[in-house]
């Protein structure tokens, strides 16, 4: 009886712990529920969302089960397989219809403009680091090499397409996509960079040329917070600064509208939220990168998906002025105001688990 | 706000608890009420309004009839608007969702199939008429039986909404199922159901004798551990509040036969069926062409229990026919046989059931069966099939260890042997439980 009621005491405890503990924190401020969503049936899925994302010892508790989960033999969750060298996206089949707006928007544009227009389509580490996936899946994988190849076929009229897969390819054993996070490195945009030089008419440089920082080493990316596997090492963000020459690299955000300039790679941002925007900065919708000091005078607009960031400021050192277009966050407005024929070239780049599944760029680019 | 989610366990039911004991005895029917019915506004507004009307109407009924006590066709005609607009209501409004694609609301089934049985029980003199709307709306809505059951008696309910005292001793065992139910629907549940939904993804090409052996394997496991957590979180909730449910699951994959299985098997309904439909009609006192017809009715609103869908009746269609093989048949046969092998071809024929149950059409389901026996043309197994399995192998493993008695006898056996370890190793193990069911909650 005694150890009954022993038992029923510290279980009940078990229960209250966390509300207490919420309360102690502050955390229960978070709860709320509105009216709104109280008459639409939603007020339950609220709180717990709101109460999942406070709960104390989250973080703790997840690496917790997910290291239990692959040591029952697990290595795969929410679409990502996992392990210790890194989380990696697996792509279901691209959707057909998405595809096919998204190539004929592009198509459209590319008709209607007389500047010429490049198209870079970039895999994903799926398809690059193969080596870090269990033999016995791979068979399932999406073939993303024939569906950039399929791309690349439909546009090849109008457009200049670069290999961006045979150039991270030939490097996949390099550390050219972060290991909690579906993005690029700045290494792998280098490679991109490199692979892009032929097609774009630059002379790429080595990477001598630059000089190579890691200010951040504790990242922890999007994928991470799929599949928070504690075992999962954290990621290391770098920057390659170009060093010949004294040139200097000015960012514009938003130049068509409140036009603020920061320099490149404000060391601010790698305690924001997301530390990737250092290269880009923080307000994504259009961005100009400036360079002074520099005997180039080319103009090069492009359209992106927030996918290879880091590789525009790589591309600087060869323009004038790089404007960054990012369509996921672009306003209609910004985007009526940009003239493509007042820039030299347009570079489309990509990335297939965007490209393929997400009609952004159709609807944007459809609105312009 | 499912019965297995974090703001649940961790904020819905402390202060539940702590509500419910801090006030005076006498007044804890009242905020049982309170607390069902901010459940039911939290999760389904719109059924909790609707579902208080119609509950409202029965009770209103039942006065009715009550005042026509001696008049028996006036009773009889109101027990009949009752019990037809319940079931109108229950039918109407599932066939509706489905058709459309929408979620069932919460506790439809549960209120009306409860209001039938009350209007049933008070015409024939089993149950007394109830005097109290509040007691009355809390049978109907109490919170932990709305998402998924037990179907219980009224009169079953009723006789529990008396003032209790809180004792901690008998609270170990209802704290300790309630974990067990989170437990068996986060653990195992949802992540066998995960394999079921990626393996019936397939398309037919990707299909393999394999796979196709494992879709009902895991189909069973799923819904077993789904619902018999349910009912599990269910029944733990209730002992917490001093109300004892009924078990909807005895242990359903170790039977003997279909017989015994379709009685083990989602108890409540089974028992529901018998009471209001099985008996009435004259259970097997007629022969065996009338007894078949009995049976064949009860074990098909059996199977239809989960929807509307001619594969589900097929299901039940399939467990008649079992069932009336077994009585008229083989059922001689079966009881010489070991007890292992019997378990062996029960569980042999439910897996096959469940290929009737798993098809979205009867064709699929033909489908489904060539392909088992390896005549579609399909490869034994596929790359993918190994790797889902080896990805979800332990878990199919633990999920039929956990779905036999074999651990609950393991616990009778400590506990008898030495019961203060069995009380400390149950602390560790449902204190465990509870841990890891919370990581897969925060982490599914």
């Amino acid at each position: 009886m005694r150890s009954q009621k022993i038992f029923s005491f510290l279980m009940l405890s078990l229960f209250f712990i966390p509300a207490v503990l919420l309360i102690l924190t502050g955390g229960w401020r978070g709860l709320t529920v509105s009216a709104a969503d109280l008459w639409d049936g939603f007020a339950a899925q609220s709180m717990e969302e709101s109460f999942t994302e406070a709960f104390l010892g989250r973080d703790f508790l997840c690496s917790v089960t997910a290291s239990m989960q692959t040591a029952l033999g697990r290595n795969q969750k929410n679409d990502c397989f996992y392990g210790q060298d890194g989380i990696l996206q697996n792509l279901p089949q691209s959707d057909e219809e998405i595809t096919t707006l998204n190539l004929q928007a592009l198509q459209d544009f590319a008709e209607k403009q007389s500047v010429p227009c490049y198209f870079l389509l970039s895999p994903t580490a799926a398809a690059i680091e193969q080596n870090k996936i269990p033999r016995l899946a791979l068979e399932s994988l999406f073939n993303q090499k024939q569906y950039i190849q399929r791309c690349y076929a439909f546009l090849s009229a109008s457009f200049h397409t670069i290999d961006g897969y045979n150039s991270l390819f030939s490097h996949q054993s390099e550390y050219l996509f972060y290991r909690t996070d579906s993005r690029l490195t700045a290494q792998g945009c280098y490679y991109l960079y490199v692979g892009a030089g032929d097609k774009l008419g630059y002379s790429a440089r080595s990477m001598d040329y630059f000089s190579i920082s890691h200010p951040l080493h504790d990242y922890k990316g999007n994928l991470f917070s799929l599949v928070p596997y504690g075992q999962t090492e954290p990621d290391m963000v770098s920057l390659f600064h170009y060093q010949k020459h004294n040139r200097v690299i000015r960012l514009v955000q938003d130049p068509l509208g409140k036009a603020e300039e920061t320099l490149l790679f404000d060391p601010t941002l790698l305690e924001s939220g997301d530390p990737l925007q250092v290269y880009l900065g923080p307000d994504r919708g259009v961005t100009d990168i400036l360079v002074s000091d520099t005997p180039y005078d080319g103009h090069l607009l492009v359209f992106t998906d927030g996918s290879c960031d880091a590789l525009f400021p790589l591309m600087a050192i060869h323009y004038l002025q790089i404007r960054v277009v990012d369509l996921h966050t672009v306003t209609t407005e910004q985007l009526s105001q940009i003239d493509p024929d007042a820039f030299d070239q347009v570079l489309f780049a990509f990335s297939v688990d965007q490209f393929g599944y997400d009609i952004f760029i159709s609807d944007s680019l459809g609105k312009n | 706000m499912q019965l297995a989610s974090l703001s649940f366990l961790y904020l819905f039911l402390p202060a539940s608890l702590a509500v419910y004991y801090l006030f005076p005895r006498r007044m804890r029917y009242g905020v049982l009420l309170a607390v069902s019915l901010a459940f039911f506004l939290l999760n389904d507004p719109v059924s909790l309004l609707f579902l208080s009307v119609s509950v409202t109407a029965d009770y209103a009924l039942g006065l009715l009839m009550e005042r026509f006590e001696q008049q028996n066709r006036r009773r009889r005609a109101i027990m009949l608007v009752m019990v037809g607009k319940n079931l109108l209501l229950f039918f109407g409004i599932s066939c509706y969702c489905q058709l459309h694609g929408m979620a069932t609301p919460l506790g439809l089934s549960v209120c009306t199939l409860l209001g039938t049985g009350y209007a049933v029980d008070i015409y024939n003199g089993e149950a007394l008429y109830e005097h109290n709307w509040g007691k009355f709306l809390l049978a109907h809505t109490l919170f932990m039986k709305l998402p998924a059951g037990p179907l219980v008696r009224y009169r079953t309910l009723r006789e529990q909404f008396l003032p209790k005292k809180a004792d901690f001793a008998r609270m170990s065992e209802p704290i300790a199922l309630f974990i067990q139910g989170v437990a068996k629907q986060a653990i195992l549940g949802s992540p066998i159901r995960q394999l079921y939904d990626t393996l019936s993804s397939f398309s037919r090409a990707d299909h393999s004798v394999f796979s196709l052996w494992l879709m009902p394997l895991c189909a069973a496991m799923s819904l077993y551990f789904i619902l018999s957590g349910y009912c599990d979180m269910a029944r733990g909730l209730g002992g917490m509040f001093g109300i004892s449910l009924p078990r909807n699951f005895y242990y359903p994959y170790q039977s003997r036969s279909i017989t015994d299985f379709v009685g083990r098997f989602n108890i409540s309904v089974t028992d529901y069926l018998k009471t209001y439909i099985y008996h009435p009609l004259g259970e097997d006192s007629g022969g065996f062409a009338s007894s078949a017809l009995n049976i064949g009715v009860v074990t098909l609103l059996w199977g239809i229990w989960f929807g509307f869908r001619i594969n589900y009746l097929l299901w039940g269609a399939f467990f008649v026919l079992l069932i009336l093989l077994e009585r008229s048949v083989w059922g001689k046969i079966l009881i010489k046989l070991p007890v292992f092998f019997l378990r062996i071809y029960t569980f042999a024929l439910v897996l096959l059931s469940f290929v009737i149950f798993n098809g979205r059409s009867v064709g699929q389901s033909l489908f489904f069966f060539q392909g088992m026996l390896g005549l579609g043309g399909l490869p034994m197994a596929t790359s993918p099939i190994w790797y889902l399995l080896s990805q979800y192998a332990p878990y199919l493993v633990l999920a039929v260890l956990f779905s036999t008695s074999l651990p609950h006898s393991l616990k009778g056996a400590l506990r008898k042997k030495s019961p203060a370890a069995a009380s400390a190793v149950g602390m560790v193990f449902y204190g465990g439980l509870l841990f890891l069911s919370t990581g897969f909650m925060l982490h599914p």
